[in-house]
């Protein structure tokens, strides 16, 4: 660490220069390889399936995202053949808009911070693609499932590797809705379809924060929305009076030319991750001076920016208050909960401070908002953890803690360490994730750790990748968490320079690494308390729970149902209460709610089956139900097992400096992105070894904790202490109430203020709708009336009247032709009468 | 001595009678004779102006063209007479009423 305390001190004189940039013209590959896949299999994948089987399906799938691979390996070749400072590979495909001076290109970008994202999201994407083909084999919709998750990792390239923020902001969103289809993907089950909307919504709340910094920032670099002067103008700053020059430019080049310079860089409103950094980190543009000393209603507007920026990484990576909808998403299929919920979507907060380091940088009060919000974040979720039955829960809210971990790392200006953290997290919560998938599978869609138990016999190679990656986030330094936790405290405990509302409060960092060591304990208690559970002692599946069902005429029928076609199944009003229950992997009552639904479905499943749209996998889950655990296929087993090895090889990233001397290799490979200045104490040398030593010790603490109360099941000190502290124990099962407390904060308010709203558009506005609505109606009647009785009156009188004298007429047509005569003769006698009257 | 008063008032006498048969008969034959009547009246009238006003032939040939065309008018009337006969089963004008109103 002095190594680091050096640099920093050493800094000062140090001028940064412009980003040097490599253009090249295969990046746009990267994220087309995954949309084609999700193309295909969303516009044909059902005709594909049904005509040549579900391989076709996951081939398209995995065969597009290990192209995607090659290509990331590809770019990361040609960066590491550049010299550090030149590593940016750009490729801009075209301009999307251009207005006044700001340009919007569909650009991608690989610096050493994006390139490692990349390869971390197409790696372990690749990974949990192949380990989606085992967990999800009996799923009928299955292309439904890998065309979303293509599409996910469409999003997501899309986010790490924009070089603008508007196609950042894209595949944000992105994400966001691949997250929402992929939650909610056994749509046909209320509460999972209502777990998607929760999380599109929380996030929806952390984009508005998002959006707001992004254009509070546009805005202080000099953008307007009205092309006035007066505001925020400094009068010092030389280029201020060009910068809102409203000139006409209609294509990139022309709003180049028109933006100013200073020493030849751009400078003012950009939305461009390297224009901005060019002109923040240069000195001699001011635009540094200018950002610091700007306010707005006497708040810096640094802070404010940031911390605005900071509410969209909150939605996005779980934070409190917004971590909510994390648990919840646990309703999806469980690969998804690894590659969205641990490995890659919610480490996009992360990765946006990160890459906006030289931005946090500058607001000690934001860093300081940033950091102390992941550390109450890395407490509070890990306290959750400690009392969950449900082993996808607790991986949850740990990753929500591992997520606040995170923020302390790049809140506290340690970003390399928090973004190593975010890699080694990527790993073994994906190993995590991927084994309680594997356990899940194996124990028949039981989720409920308190049925589990002794699987560390039937489940070999999960048990071990699973213990290997409890290993790795207690933080034992056999494997890679450990370097990066440590790291991220370390630099915690040494940073003094953190504010709050701009006070200086020194104290702070010492506080957030106290959190810090605490949630670490919490983390390898609660972690090994899983561990423990689900693969030591004796397996619980068999007994009680499962006896409720066995009276139940669906344990009799499930051998032979298997066997059976869809048509006697219909027959089958038992079957299909499951059916029914929405081809969930909860399918044979996992929970005991998921349990009661089911026997409410038997009271009236008889004589209609409706909602059953999936019997193969009806027939298919019935057939493997209620036997003993199995170890998972080998598709399965191998992600497992290259995923824990990544856990293990990644520890080589992150030697710590104490340790060696040199910096770390990862720290040495970011530096470039990550060029952010944050002075940390100068802290003797022997004492990183003794925070070392602490942190070792706290994931023992933790871990000798859960294998004396949790060991293979024997113990009944649990019991007793919850019995003892039965209040404090429902506080923290039920999450502290949080769901409640945003029901009665959030939602009862905003249903009362939809009433409201509701009731006066029902009174005042339909009223006055109403009400012009009789009006006209009443003019109408007044002019039907008119029509009615003078218009058609009229019209009825001349047709009367010639209807009339022609009744009156066709008498004189008797058909008699002396009758006829008479008229000729008449008439002829009349010619002759006034022949003679006239003359 | 006969003069030409005594002509027109025979040729007015067969015009009159020729009208009265013709409004009054109900027999169809009937009717096509009074016309017959009527052309002859007026071929009276023709022969006698011929005569005693113009001289020449003018008038009498005009008679003989009437003569001509009465015996035209015969057959065709004959002709519809029957098709009436064969219609109605009678030729009494009165039935032949199909066409009225």
């Amino acid at each position: 660490m002095e190594h680091a305390n050096l640099q920093v001190v050493g800094h000062a004189a140090e001028e940064l220069g412009r980003l040097a940039v490599h253009h090249v013209s295969y990046l746009w590959l990267i994220p087309l390889f995954p949309l084609v896949g999700a193309a295909i299999n969303a516009l044909v994948g059902w005709k594909l399936q049904r005509m040549f089987g579900k391989k076709i399906v996951h081939r398209i799938a995995v065969t597009a995202m290990l192209a995607a691979f090659a290509v990331a390996l590809r770019a990361f070749w040609q960066l590491l053949h550049l010299p550090a400072d030149e590593r940016f590979l750009q490729d801009t495909l075209w301009n999307m808009l251009t207005a006044g001076r700001v340009t919007v290109d569909l650009a991608f970008a690989l610096d050493p911070l994006s390139m490692m994202m990349v390869l971390v999201v197409t790696g372990i994407g690749t990974l949990i693609h192949v380990f989606s083909i085992g967990y999800m084999a009996d799923e009928p919709a299955y292309w439904r499932f890998f065309s979303y998750l293509n599409l996910f990792i469409f999003a997501m390239l899309l986010l790490v590797m924009g070089d603008n923020f508007a196609v950042m902001f894209f595949g944000w969103e992105g994400v966001g809705l691949a997250s929402y289809l992929l939650i909610a993907f056994w749509y046909t089950d209320p509460e999972k379809a209502k777990a998607g909307m929760k999380a599109f919504v929380a996030n929806r709340f952390g984009d508005f924060g998002f959006i707001a910094g992004l254009l509070l920032l546009f805005w202080a670099l000099g953008g307007a929305w009205t092309p006035r002067d007066g505001i925020l103008r400094n009068t010092d700053y030389q280029p201020a009076a060009e910068l809102n020059a409203v000139a006409p430019a209609a294509t990139a080049a022309e709003a180049d030319a028109l933006a100013p310079r200073v020493d030849g860089v751009k400078v003012g409103p950009t939305l461009n991750f390297r224009e901005l950094r060019d002109q923040v980190v240069i000195e001699a543009t001011g635009v540094k001076e200018r950002l610091v000393h700007t306010h707005i209603w006497g708040v810096s507007i640094l802070a404010l920016i940031g911390i605005l920026l900071f509410v969209g990484a909150m939605g996005k990576s779980a934070q409190l208050p917004l971590y909510v909808w994390l648990p919840d998403a646990m309703a999806g299929p469980t690969p998804v909960s690894a590659l969205i919920h641990a490995a890659t979507m919610v480490t996009a907060g992360v990765y946006m401070v990160a890459r906006l380091n030289f931005l946090f940088a500058l607001s000690p009060s934001a860093m300081g908002w940033v950091a102390l919000i992941g550390a109450a974040t890395a407490i509070f979720a890990a306290s959750i953890g400690f009392f969950q039955y449900d082993i996808k829960k607790v991986l949850a809210y740990s990753t929500v803690s591992q997520l606040g971990f995170m923020f302390i790392g790049v809140g506290v200006g340690a970003y390399w360490a928090g973004t190593y953290h975010l890699l080694t997290h990527a790993f073994f919560k994906a190993t995590l994730f991927l084994g309680s998938g594997s356990v899940i599978l194996g124990c028949h869609h039981e989720q409920d750790m308190r049925k589990m138990g002794g699987l560390k016999k039937y489940m070999p190679i999960t048990r071990w990748t699973y213990l290997f990656a409890c290993i790795a986030i207690a933080g034992f330094p056999i494997a890679n968490g450990f370097y990066s936790k440590d790291e991220i405290l370390w630099k915690a405990f040494t940073s003094r320079h953190l504010e709050l509302f701009g006070v200086p409060t020194p104290w702070l960092g010492p506080l957030i690494y106290a959190i810090g060591i605490i949630a670490a304990t919490g983390t390898a208690f609660y972690m090994y308390r899983s561990y423990y559970m689900t693969f030591t002692g004796e397996y619980r599946g068999n007994s009680g729970h499962h006896d409720e069902h066995n009276v139940d005429p669906h344990a009799a029928v499930a051998a032979k149902a298997s066997a059976l076609s869809h048509a006697v199944h219909a027959d089958d009003g038992a079957a299909h209460a499951f059916g029914s229950d929405a081809h969930a992997p909860s399918h044979g009552a996992v929970s005991l709610r998921a349990a009661d639904h089911a026997h409410a479905v038997h009271a009236t499943a008889h004589g209609h089956d409706a909602g059953h749209s999936a019997p193969a996998h009806d027939a298919a889950g019935h057939g493997h139900h209620g036997g003993t655990p199995h170890e998972s296929p080998w598709t399965m087993t191998l992600v497992l097992a290259l995923l824990a090895a990544g856990s293990f090889f990644t520890l080589f990233l992150g030697i710590p400096a104490a340790w060696t001397h040199t910096a770390p290799l990862l720290e040495h490979w970011l530096e470039p992105t990550l060029l952010a200045e944050v002075p940390f104490a100068n802290v003797e040398h022997v004492w990183e070894y003794v925070f070392q030593g602490t942190g070792v010790l706290a994931a023992v603490v933790g871990w000798l904790g859960a294998r004396a109360l949790y060991k293979d099941g024997i113990s009944d000190v649990p019991a007793r202490l919850k019995a003892r502290f039965e209040a404090a124990w429902t506080v923290v099962y039920n999450k502290y109430y949080v769901d409640e407390l945003y029901a009665l904060v959030v939602l009862r308010p905003s249903v009362a203020l939809a009433r409201a709203l509701s009731r006066f558009d029902g009174t005042v506005i339909d009223g006055l709708v109403n009400f012009v609505g009789a009006i006209g109606r009443t003019l109408g009647r007044l002019d039907a009336a008119i029509d009615k009785y003078l218009v058609d009156g009229l019209v009825n009188a001349v047709a009367q009247a010639t209807w009339g004298i022609g009744r009156q007429m066709r008498h004189v047509q008797t058909g008699r032709i002396q009758t006829y005569l008479y008229g000729a003769l008449g008439g002829a006698l009349v010619v002759v009468l006034l022949n003679f009257l006239i003359s | 001595m006969i003069s030409l008063n005594h002509f027109l008032v025979v040729g007015a006498l067969l015009f009159t009678l020729g009208l009265v048969t013709v409004a009054t008969r109900r027999n169809a034959v009937g009717i096509l004779m009074g016309v017959e009547l009527i052309l002859n009246g007026a071929n009276v009238n023709l022969v006698a102006f011929n005569h005693y006003v113009t001289g020449g032939v003018t008038g009498q040939v005009f008679a003989l063209f009437v003569i001509v065309l009465a015996t035209a008018e015969a057959a065709v009337g004959l002709a519809i007479v029957l098709s009436i006969f064969q219609t109605f089963k009678t030729i009494d004008v009165r039935h032949a009423d199909l066409m009225r109103e």
